[in-house]
């Protein structure tokens, strides 16, 4: 049962050296060194941090960081990972926080499927899919929402049927981030009848290279294209690629979206405060009158209240992680910690929305506003983390239900 | 549903909690006559039996010498069950002026483990003669008071502990939290007590248990009002159905809860965490968290929240209360952005 079903392939020695050090301090700083080298050697002359938010950097520096041997850092040894303890995990994203390291383009890939798979997945899955996962040579997306399926995901309609070695799918996805660059796809499929619901729900881990699969970027509030539609024409999925029995893909959602809600949100939790500290500087360089934007007192209350909520998050984030370990599955809690997050971050641009003061008409991403235009972009881009991976809404309904156990 | 746990991470929760569900004060308080005076008496002299004042003081003092968990965990029990009496003062801050004037070789005449030492709070107005007047909590109770003063910086504590015997009793004012009788007092002389002033990481230092009782007693009292309102909300019925069942009802809910997680995790933590400048955050999130809760619960149970025969205004009552104890949230929350943006390097 223990034998070595995945294995790594050569990592950097430097890493592998991090990886190994007994001492806390000297994994830390041996963490933030790397980074910083990483970032410059990868971002030539120019300042990574105008590139931190384009998704070729992001991509790119990804994976330069994973084949490198920053990747898997929790999994189990004989899946290829490092089976770091939570809290050297967390010293690691406070460290890629800290220098403000471009956020991973994969995120459905590390943080949704790989939980998933060395959860649900078959050996035979786990040998074939990890390893893309440990060198980030396979991009994943995530088919969950159509276009009349949002919020109700049990009511989706793309349908699967039964073939020799497998299914057919026909049927549109819809929202679907990265398709256009993922190699696979954590895909939701109706296998029960019209009305089956919850109960007639199968995934299918999808090759995006099937012939029958047509991608369209859609462009988004920030101008990126960053999530797309996808349409099924016919497409042959083998029996190999079905995770789980068939029907019961509902359980696996379930238990992929609670990795999602709580270890996925996790980073950016411990990004928040290194984001106030950024808004704080640029608040300590804008002139407001004869005086600062810090100076005043609005302002400095904002800050305050956002400075409350990173220190709560991150004990949140913390409990979090270590009933993760403990091999809870997050219930409600994962659902508040989502929640409140995405509220406080949105709270964060608007913050500094408003120090920008006129400068705030500049476009996302702009060269010449302060920051290269990255509150503007956050400013933006945070209206949707209300609404992605679940809505506050319903975030709140899952709260007073399974949490509370309120009457539906 | 016990929102605060069951006893797993400490050794006093389990015991405290079925001594405080024995002991619980609503039937009375929400009768025709208010008794706290009686209730504080009983419940003062199960807390001394029961050693919790004396659970952060050191074995040589006569304590148990337990750490900031049990703390946590004993106030947030306090908070959820209404506990009436002196505790804050006598269990928490006395020992750390204790143990302050001792490293410093300064008088502070310790009363002993079983003496009921009252909390007396400045009015923010003097007398016509400018003297500071103070509110002093159980009158009935007191052996001793621990008067607060303002200090001239926001990181500061400056306190004397004066006898009973040594403060005259002005009046005795309706208090607006039923479980906690109140009296006006100045001292009886000038010059009595020593005074103790502490500043900046001292202060933080020494304010940090009481902080975290504070928060953690809110976290009980938020606790209770959630488990509460939701068995109210699933049982009462309009419409044709439990108004919990109604969305304007269930998100405010949601709301509470995930505040209440937030301020519960963050307060545990604090306990727990290097920085003593976490317990202030964890009674700002604790205090807004608490008394959002408490605003609400009212409202949940509708023309009920309002009457004196519930209990809904006992947990709004106390979260106010809590609230007032100088340094307010607003105060801690201020200072503390101050030393955070001071820190940046901009
Ligand atoms: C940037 C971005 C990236 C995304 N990436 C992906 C992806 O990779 N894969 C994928 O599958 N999907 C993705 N999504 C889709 C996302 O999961 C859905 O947008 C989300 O689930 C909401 O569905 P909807 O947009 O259809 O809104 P609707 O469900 O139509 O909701 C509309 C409004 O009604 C409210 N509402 C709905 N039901 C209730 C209710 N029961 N109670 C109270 N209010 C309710 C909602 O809160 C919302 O305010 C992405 C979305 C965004 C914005």
């Amino acid at each position: 049962m223990n034998r070595q079903v995945v294995t790594r392939g050569h990592i950097d020695d430097e890493v592998a050296a991090i990886i190994a050090a007994t001492d806390d301090d000297v994994f830390r700083r041996g963490v933030r060194d790397w980074l910083a080298s990483a970032l410059q050697r990868l971002a030539g002359s120019t300042d990574w941090r105008t590139r931190a938010i384009r998704r070729d950097f992001r991509l790119e520096f990804e994976t330069y960081l994973c084949r490198a041997g920053f990747s898997a850092l929790g999994w189990p040894r004989r899946y290829g990972g490092h089976a770091l303890d939570l809290a050297r995990q967390a010293v690691f994203l406070e460290e890629h926080s800290r220098i403000e390291a471009p956020l991973p383009v994969n995120m459905i890939g590390h943080g949704i499927v790989a939980p998933t798979l060395l959860a649900h997945g078959s050996e035979e899955q786990k040998e074939r899919f990890l390893p893309g996962l440990l060198d980030n040579g396979t991009i994943w997306c995530q088919g969950y929402s159509e276009p009349s399926t949002g919020s109700d995901l049990a009511s989706l309609s793309t349908r699967a049927t039964r073939c020799e070695g497998g299914y057919r799918v026909n049927g549109q996805k819809i929202w679907t981030s990265f398709a256009d660059v993922a190699h696979r796809c954590f895909c939701l499929v109706r296998t029960g009848d019209a009305g089956s619901r919850h109960r007639g729900i199968t995934v299918l881990l999808v090759d995006m290279k099937s012939p029958g699969i047509t991608v369209t970027p859609i462009r988004q509030i920030t101008g990126d294209a960053d999530y797309c539609a996808v349409f099924f024409d016919d497409v042959f999925v083998p029996d190999t690629d079905r995770l789980g029995e068939e029907n019961a893909g509902w359980s696996i959602a379930m238990a992929a979206a609670g990795f999602e809600r709580g270890t996925y949100f996790i980073p950016r939790i411990v990004r928040l405060r290194s984001e106030l500290e950024q808004i704080v500087r640029l608040a300590a360089r804008t002139p407001r009158g004869d005086a600062r934007a810090i100076d005043d007192p609005r302002i400095r209350l904002e800050i305050g209240e956002l400075l409350n909520d990173c220190t709560a998050l991150r004990a949140l984030a913390d409990d979090m992680l270590r009933r993760t370990a403990r091999n809870e599955t997050p219930g409600a809690e994962g659902s508040v910690v989502k929640l409140l997050w995405s509220e406080a971050h949105q709270r964060l641009y608007q913050l500094g929305m408003e120090i920008l003061g006129t400068d705030a008409i500049l476009g996302p991403g702009e060269e010449c506003a302060p920051r290269h235009g990255a509150v503007q972009f956050q400013f933006l881009w945070t209206r949707a983390e209300t609404i992605l991976a679940g809505t506050s809404e319903i975030m709140r309904n899952i709260i007073a239900e399974r949490g509370l156990g309120l009457p539906r | 549903m016990t929102l605060l746990g069951d006893a797993g991470e400490s050794i006093l929760r389990e015991p405290c909690r079925r001594a405080l569900i024995d002991a619980e004060p609503h039937a009375e308080l929400t009768g025709a006559k208010s008794t706290a005076d009686a209730i504080a008496a009983r419940h003062w002299s199960m807390a001394c039996e029961l050693g919790w004042t004396s659970i952060l003081l050191d074995e040589r003092d006569g304590g148990i010498g337990l750490g900031l968990d049990e703390l946590v965990a004993l106030s947030e029990e306090i908070g959820a069950h209404l506990f009436c009496g002196p505790w804050l003062a006598s269990a928490v801050l006395a020992p750390g002026l204790l143990a302050l004037s001792r490293s410093r070789a300064q008088d502070f005449e310790w009363p002993g483990t079983g003496a009921a030492i009252s909390l007396a709070v400045p009015r923010p107005l003097p007398d016509s003669t400018g003297a500071t007047r103070y509110l002093g909590e159980h009158p009935d109770l007191a052996s001793h008071y621990l008067l607060i003063d303002e200090t001239s910086e926001p990181w500061g504590v400056s306190c004397r502990l004066l006898a009973a015997t040594d403060v005259r009793l002005l009046s005795r004012p309706t208090a607006l939290d039923p479980t906690c009788p109140v009296a006006e007092l100045v001292p009886a002389a000038d010059g009595l007590g020593e005074r103790i002033e502490t500043f900046g990481d001292d202060a933080a230092r020494l304010l940090r248990p009481v902080h975290l009782a504070i928060a953690a007693e809110l976290n009980g009292v938020c606790a209770a009002i959630l488990e509460r309102a939701v068995a109210w909300v699933g049982e009462r019925k309009q419409f044709g159905r439990p108004v919990g069942s109604f969305q304007g009802v269930k998100h405010r809910l949601a709301d509470a809860y995930a505040n209440f997680t937030k301020a519960l995790a963050c307060a545990r933590a604090a306990a727990g965490s290097d920085d003593p400048y976490d317990a202030q955050v964890a009674r700002v999130i604790a205090s807004e968290a608490a008394a959002r809760a408490g605003r609400d619960y009212i409202q949940h149970l509708g023309g009920a929240g309002i009457s004196w025969e519930y209990d809904a205004h006992l947990y709004l009552k106390r979260a106010v209360r809590l609230n007032a104890i100088p340094p307010v949230a607003g105060t801690l929350s201020r200072v503390n952005t101050d030393r955070f943006i001071a820190c940046i390097d901009v």
